[in-house]
């Protein structure tokens, strides 16, 4: 029964929200008909449920059959894909605009930091708006020439679906959510690398005519070997849960509820760490510029705040991962 | 051969397929629900695909052909349609359209020595 609620919520998801509740409804109801007509038959429960959904066939073509045709600029077979290329183009575009104007800024003598942050605001923009509007009119063209069939058999797959295409559970985990997942695994790996082999690169760099002189530790070296192997573990543990978000094509309830479990035991390490630790460079100010009185005490404001900071990042994060904890039971 | 017997097929769908909505519009004088429609389809020798079927309906209202309305009362809430009268009226002219057009191909389908 629960692979009905699946394939009907598999439906649903493509069409527009004031006819979902009715379309699930009813199709649930046709759905049960005809598994009962072949139960009745002698046919198992789960045999029935299965042949009842092949005939059906994939769910984003029936979902296609419930939509008007192309009263859409993108339908429902392509617009997946499509959001996800907007996503990744926008990204490549904002990315390959900072790293140029950041190289043009720091090479440049006369650039004043706020002409360079106006023309990068309006650069990003400008691009992701062209970057936008470019995957558009190319997913608007395969949409319609897919109606004349030159691309009639390019989306092969959504012909060739069977039952076991179907998810696990309730879609619940957005494309977004992985893609997230990955970032941040990507990052707390080279950052657990950088902590544990090469610590001393964390610092103010200090050039003498162009010649880096030396680096300065943002943190405290004296100590590390007692504070890195913590900080280590509660890295660690945002990092597995960030490998299961990108890992999983649907999170189900279980796995949201473990994320959560690792993310407050990140937290205790984390605060516990940065309250008895002592793992930042109490002296960077002085040895940054030992007249500066206005360094000093911004030094020591940061070090009094960050763990405030760090704590109240954690607590949101977790907030927000109950929210869809609850959101996913409520659907 | 094999080409020829998958051609077939698909011609036959494409036929069948212009003949679905007279078929589906002309059962509906009484109230049926999805799956009921079916069997009532299936029964007098037409075959419809489910998938094809419950969208066709919820379209056919859209249009204005058909009326439904939710029966709660059973074990499971069921959606019925029914013709409405500019239903009735358009399945009368496409009957007619049906019978003309059935007239000529017979006409068209006799061998001329």
């Amino acid at each position: 029964m629960e692979q009905i609620t699946i394939y009907v919520s598999e439906v649903i998801r493509y069409l527009p929200q004031k006819s979902q509740s009715e379309i699930k409804k009813e199709l649930t109801t046709n759905i049960m008909d005809m598994v009962d007509e072949l139960t009745a038959g002698g046919m198992s429960e789960k045999d029935a449920v299965i042949t009842v959904l092949s005939k059906m066939g994939n769910p984003r073509l029936l979902a296609d059959q419930y939509l008007d045709k192309k009263a859409y600029l993108i339908g429902p077979r392509y617009y997946p894909t499509y959001v996800m290329i907007a996503k990744i183009v926008s990204g490549a575009v904002a990315l390959g605009i900072t790293v140029a104007l950041s190289v043009q800024y720091l090479f440049s003598t006369d650039a004043s930091i706020i002409q360079t942050l106006v023309q990068w605001l309006g650069s990003i923009f400008m691009g992701v708006i062209q970057a936008i509007a470019w995957v558009t009119l190319i997913f608007a063209g395969v949409e319609r020439f897919e109606e004349v069939g030159v691309l009639k058999h390019v989306d092969v797959e959504l012909d060739d679906w069977s039952v076991k295409d179907l998810p696990k559970s309730q879609r619940n985990s957005k494309k977004s959510d992985r893609i997230e997942g990955l970032v941040g695994f990507l990052f707390a790996i080279i950052f657990l690398i950088l902590l544990n082999t090469r610590l001393e690169l964390f610092g103010v760099y200090m050039f003498d005519q162009g010649t880096l002189k030396e680096i300065i530790p943002i943190f405290n070296m004296q100590n590390a070997s007692t504070w890195v192997p913590l900080i280590s573990v509660a890295i660690a543990f945002n990092a597995i849960s960030d490998g299961i978000a990108m890992a999983l094509r649907n999170q189900t309830k279980n796995t949201m509820w473990f994320r959560l479990v690792l993310s407050v035991l990140s937290f205790i390490f984390f605060a516990y760490v940065l309250i008895n630790g002592n793992i930042l460079n109490v002296d960077l100010a002085t040895q940054i510029a030992p007249e500066s009185v206005e360094l000093q005490n911004l030094w020591t404001w940061v070090q009094r705040n960050v763990v405030v900071v760090i704590v109240v990042a954690n607590l949101i994060s977790m907030a927000i991962q109950t929210f869809q904890i609850n959101r996913f039971n409520r659907e | 051969m094999a080409d020829n017997k998958e051609l077939l097929e698909s011609l036959v769908l494409e036929l069948r397929r212009g003949t679905l909505i007279l078929s589906v519009l002309s059962q509906l004088y009484t109230q049926e629900y999805g799956y009921s429609l079916i069997q009532k389809i299936t029964d007098k020798g037409m075959n419809i695909d489910a998938g094809t079927l419950y969208p066709l309906l919820r379209r056919l209202e859209k249009q204005g052909l058909l009326d439904s309305s939710w029966d709660i009362y059973e074990n499971r809430p069921r959606r019925y349609y029914k013709l409405n009268s500019q239903g009735e009226e358009l399945l009368k002219q496409l009957t007619s359209e049906w019978n003309q057009l059935n007239q000529i191909i017979s006409q068209c389908l006799i061998r001329e020595e």
